[in-house]
């Protein structure tokens, strides 16, 4: 298995903790996230909201969890000027950011997209893969 | 750089130690001349020493704003005159945010403790002059700052007082157009200072306490700490801030009281109160 790839059962264990914490964090009820919600769109989330849901994650989780660590993995191996242009996710840039947020339904990635829009996609199972991740590279190092 | 600068919103007058550990200790004496030094501006002594390793730590390029506080809890007055120890465990820290615990001590009385706090780090340019704060970060770590620069607190006050048998309180904050703290706070962006929110919130509470309760001050609640600070969006110069707290009934003896202030419809930041008597918060702390 590559760190790209996650499993339904991986995702359903992480889920319920995650939801609670994001409840928290955002105030809602946990019944109110759901794995497919947009996080803005749907929960009202604001750019506060990501830095307190992080935050809590790595409480509850116990991992640690780089600042900025979503927009960075999803640029994958391109540069920064391969991925955006001017503010504008560039076609090999969203083609990229489609593969990184599988989770994500085709029909939400506008084009253009302004990278300031890119945290619109995500999602809380964005957050469980975030986690995950965090979870693997916490085992690895410790090997 | 005005008569102002680094006085009336400065909050540490000397680094006395700071280190590759990320913990960052300093002072700041509470002027004399003062009645009275509110602990929401010991909160802030804490969180711009904080601010200082942060700003060092990425050459003065961003500077972190108040966001998000888990947990500050009052364990005693600082006086005018003492000298407050003050102490930030910096968690993490990098171009993207901060995320610190710290606390402030009179020689070996604690006064407020503050955990599991972040702020986003945003562009300096955008509030302030990178070398100017660099050129101070020196002074702070060398000779100091002169001490009791602060000639008077800000004049922060909720006005129009308004309780139902609910347990709501609501107030309006004014926020003036003009004032000495905005020249530290921000010199190129005003922004009117999360702790004085929370000063005026906590303000607002006790003022209630008061004029609801008739016992006596040891059976009084009183605020002992501020949980689950976030800060929304900016206050600036100018804007009418509608602050509301809620759950303020008679009955147990500790309590959790939301807080919460908005500008328009738009809600600005939240938290949550925790009061208890005197006697009941002498006995959480033994």
């Amino acid at each position: 298995m590559t760190q790209s790839d996650f499993t339904a059962e991986e995702i359903a264990g992480i889920f319920p903790k995650l939801a609670e914490t994001m409840a928290e964090a955002l105030g809602c009820e946990t019944e109110d996230i759901t794995l497919t919600a947009s996080l803005i769109d749907d929960l009202d989330a604001e750019s506060i909201d990501f830095l307190d849901i992080v935050f809590r994650l790595e409480k509850t989780f116990k991992v640690k969890i780089p600042r900025g660590k979503i927009l960075e993995d999803s640029r994958g191996s391109l540069s920064e000027s391969e991925f955006e242009q001017n503010g504008v996710v560039t076609s090999a840039g969203l083609e990229q950011l489609k593969a990184y947020l599988s989770e994500v339904p085709a029909e939400r990635f506008k084009s253009p997209l302004n990278v300031a829009d890119v945290p619109r996609l995500f999602t809380p199972e964005t957050f469980c893969k975030l986690v995950i991740r965090a979870q693997r590279d916490q085992a690895e190092s410790t090997q | 750089v005005t008569a102002h600068r680094f006085s009336a919103f400065s909050f540490v007058d000397r680094i006395t130690s700071i280190g590759d550990s990320g913990i960052i200790q300093g002072t700041f004496r509470i002027p004399a001349h003062l009645d009275w030094f509110p602990q929401s501006l010991v909160a802030e002594a804490i969180g711009q020493l904080a601010a200082w390793y942060a700003m060092s730590h990425i050459d003065f390029a961003g500077r972190p704003v108040a966001a998000l506080a888990g947990q500050t809890r009052y364990f005693s007055d600082g006086l005018p005159g003492e000298l407050l120890s003050l102490e930030a465990r910096i968690d993490s820290c990098d171009t993207d945010s901060v995320s610190y615990s710290g606390s402030a001590c009179v020689d070996e009385r604690l006064v407020l403790e503050l955990k599991d706090c972040s702020g986003a780090m945003l562009p300096q340019e955008e509030f302030d002059d990178p070398r100017c704060l660099e050129q101070q970060f020196q002074l702070l770590k060398t000779i100091g700052a002169k001490e009791s620069r602060l000639i008077q607190l800000p004049a922060i006050l909720p006005l129009h007082l308004e309780a139902d048998a609910r347990g709501i309180v609501e107030s309006d904050l004014i926020i003036p157009d003009q004032a000495d703290f905005f020249h530290d706070h921000f010199p190129k962006k005003p922004v009117f200072p999360a702790t004085l929110l929370m000063h005026a919130l906590s303000s607002m509470l006790t003022e209630q306490i008061n004029r609801s309760d008739r016992g006596s001050e040891s059976s009084r609640p009183a605020i002992t700490a501020i949980r689950r600070v976030k800060v929304r969006s900016w206050i600036a110069p100018g804007d009418r801030v509608r602050l509301r707290a809620e759950g303020l009934v008679p009955e147990a003896a500790t309590k959790e009281i939301k807080l919460s202030a908005r500008v328009g419809d738009k809600l600005v930041a939240s938290a949550v109160a925790e009061l208890a008597t005197k006697a009941v918060a002498l006995e959480g702390r033994r």
